[in-house]
């Protein structure tokens, strides 16, 4: 058995010539990622997609006109310089609103993102850690909200409740973390088993440490995967929810509830139905296609 | 596949059961407004409202209604709905052959068309057929279902009028082929995720047992390659399809939601839509423990199946469990 000597030369960093400097970089996950992007014309596509949408719907300001300004002498206008995608059944400017309506869906799929990650997150690095009975119970729990029709209860509670954005993002958000719950507590599994955790418990190391520097660090890959697919998925969830009436309250309109308007007038203006709907399947196709080349980008690494 | 296994797994649903109807049934319950208020005539005496109100249990507290409703459920009687007084499984009972019609050939048409397409691109792997197969997968998962059945909404029926745009049946006619038309459109708008998953689903797992050796084998004994996706690759992709059938079980309600509501197809999903923008409390309950119990028995039969075809999980489930 060879004999290993500590020294405090031991903790310092590796210390690395240029050379060797140089080929480390382009090793790292970040490069793989680009790598991936880069390798992938849709990839591409669709990053500067979401950034022209994002950009233009932030930016829905500077247009001349208020979205719920209503000007019925101006009404089903065609596509003029004026009205670049013509008026709606009120009059009102077709491409401001769906910049507005952008803002809102946007909006809705990023923070319930946001808040079903966190949660999904946290609770499934406690109950994998935890691991044993916490866990079985934990997980159960997982399966009954799994269970739950979800699409009814979130109608439901739209319907009782006085929706705006801001609880619209919440109870989409409440309603879909059971996933990341998954993915995250299979991962804590086998990682507080490897060496390193084990070694960093060694040395020390509290639970909280452990969860955050190791568990989720290491999980990130997975996490950041699942995240853009909830985005997607958020936004298909607003896009129904809104088109039945039970997502934001008129006059803020959503791509999904300036469809439901569109649905009335489809005998006189087709193209009301046709905008709202590229702009959700572009976004939301976006964010599925970045999914995808980010899950491939980062599973070798995974597999080793 | 031993009884014990099976009484455990139903005694599992009861739990999740008991929860769905204790958090759905105050979730009705805190909303603000009155049922009964809202059908009051003006002809309706204060007696007779107060009347009502007892009727329909409204004056005890919640935890009590609670009780009451459990109790009733449990012998079979789902309550009357609040504004046209008929028995809430009456109503349920009607909506079903529409919805489940609905449903099953969409699930049923979405499976062969997905069978054909995954082992088409899985065969194929690489080839402008895969990346076609695939580019459709994309856009299938990505489109909202509802958007997807306007359009075809407005090409097949206003345009080309090759389809009626509502409705299940043409006034006065009474046939098969004429609830078929009304039906071709929504089952294309429902299927169309469906194909894009299970197709990707399809896909893999073709492409993971092209390596495996029994196919190995047969293509070496001069089995076709169409024999080969046929016989052998397909009879191993039942298992996903399988699980993601009982797993879309629960659209059977709610999935048709959306769809329903844009062609105006009278089954459960409008009714259900109806009952919580009337607030028809009993008719709501009614609706989302159904759609419980489905989703819960998709899942559940979907395991059972998936066990009995597979012995591994068979086996795996009694190690874990004994």
């Amino acid at each position: 058995m060879s004999e290993i000597t500590i020294t405090e030369e031991s903790f310092q960093p590796l210390k690395l010539s240029p050379e060797e400097r140089e080929q480390a970089a382009g090793q790292g996950t970040l490069d793989q990622v680009r790598r991936a992007f880069r390798a992938n014309p849709f990839a591409i596509a669709s990053v500067v997609l979401l950034i022209l949408i994002t950009l233009s719907a932030l930016l829905a300001p500077l247009s001349p006109y208020d979205p719920d300004q209503m000007d019925l002498a101006a009404k089903y206008e065609d596509i003029s310089p004026a009205h670049w995608l013509g008026t709606d059944n009120y009059g009102r400017d077709y491409f401001t609103r769906i910049l507005y309506g952008g803002q809102v869906s946007l909006a809705v799929g990023f923070f319930s993102m946001l808040i079903s990650t966190v949660i999904g997150t946290v609770y499934g690095t406690v109950s994998g850690y935890l691991g044993g009975r916490a866990d079985m119970v934990m997980m159960r729990l997982v399966d009954v909200l799994l269970s739950i029709p979800s699409f009814l209860v979130i109608v439901m509670l739209n319907a009782v409740m006085t929706t705006n954005v801001v609880t619209l993002i919440f109870i989409i958000g409440i309603f879909s973390w059971m996933s990341v719950a998954r993915i995250v507590r299979s991962e804590a599994m086998t990682l507080k088993s490897r060496d390193f955790v084990l070694a960093s418990r060694g040395l020390g190391g509290s639970s909280w440490w452990i969860a955050q520097k190791h568990i989720i660090r290491n999980a990130s890959s997975q996490i950041i995967v699942s995240a853009s697919l909830s985005i997607a998925k958020a936004i298909l969830l607003e896009s129904v929810l809104s088109f039945l009436g039970f997502g934001v309250a008129p006059p803020t309109s959503s791509w999904g509830s300036m469809l439901q308007t569109a649905q009335q007038s489809l005998l006189y203006r087709p193209q009301m139905a046709i905008y709202p709907g590229i702009m959700i399947l572009l976004t939301v196709l976006s964010f599925n296609i970045i999914a995808d080349v980010l899950r491939t980008a980062l599973e070798p690494k995974l597999m080793k | 596949m031993n009884v014990r296994y099976l009484l455990k797994r139903t005694a599992q649903l009861i739990p999740v059961l008991f929860l769905v109807s204790v958090f759905s049934f105050f979730l009705v319950n805190i909303a603000p407004g009155d049922p009964i208020n809202s059908y009051r005539t003006t002809e309706m005496t204060e007696e007779e409202y107060q009347a009502l109100r007892e009727e329909y249990g409204l004056n005890d507290p919640i935890p009590v209604q609670y009780l009451n409703w459990l109790g009733r459920i449990l012998q079979g009687n789902w309550g009357t709905s609040i504004p046209n007084r008929q028995p809430v499984t009456a109503l349920i009972l009607g909506r079903l052959p529409a919805t489940l019609g609905l449903m099953l050939s969409a699930l049923v048409f979405s499976v062969a068309v997905s069978l054909i397409l995954g082992g088409l691109a899985g065969v194929k792997q690489g080839t402008w057929v895969d990346k076609l197969i695939s580019g459709f997968t994309y856009v299938g998962i990505s489109i909202p279902s509802f958007w997807f059945g306007i359009l075809l909404m407005l090409l097949f029926s206003l345009q080309l009028k090759l389809f009626p745009s509502s409705g299940m049946q043409t006034t006065g006619v009474n046939s098969f082929w004429d609830i078929v038309h009304h039906a071709i459109l929504p089952i294309l708008a429902i299927s169309i995720g469906k194909i894009a998953t299970y197709t990707r689903y399809i896909r893999a797992n073709v492409i993971s047992q092209m390596g495996e050796e029994y196919v190995v084998t047969a293509i070496a004994k001069g089995a076709s390659a169409w024999r080969v996706v046929a016989r052998h690759l397909m009879k191993n992709c039942m298992l996903p399809i399988i699980t993601l059938v009982g797993m879309g079980m629960g659209d059977i309600v709610t999935g048709s939601f959306v769809i329903e509501s844009v062609f105006g197809w009278p089954g459960l999903g409008t009714m259900s839509l109806n009952a919580i923008l009337a607030r028809d409390f009993p008719l709501m309950m009614g609706c989302t423990m159904l759609s419980c119990i489905v989703l819960i028995s998709g899942n559940f039969i979907a395991d059972i199946v998936c066990a009995q075809a597979d012995p591994r999980i068979r086996l795996e489930g009694r190690t874990a469990n004994e």
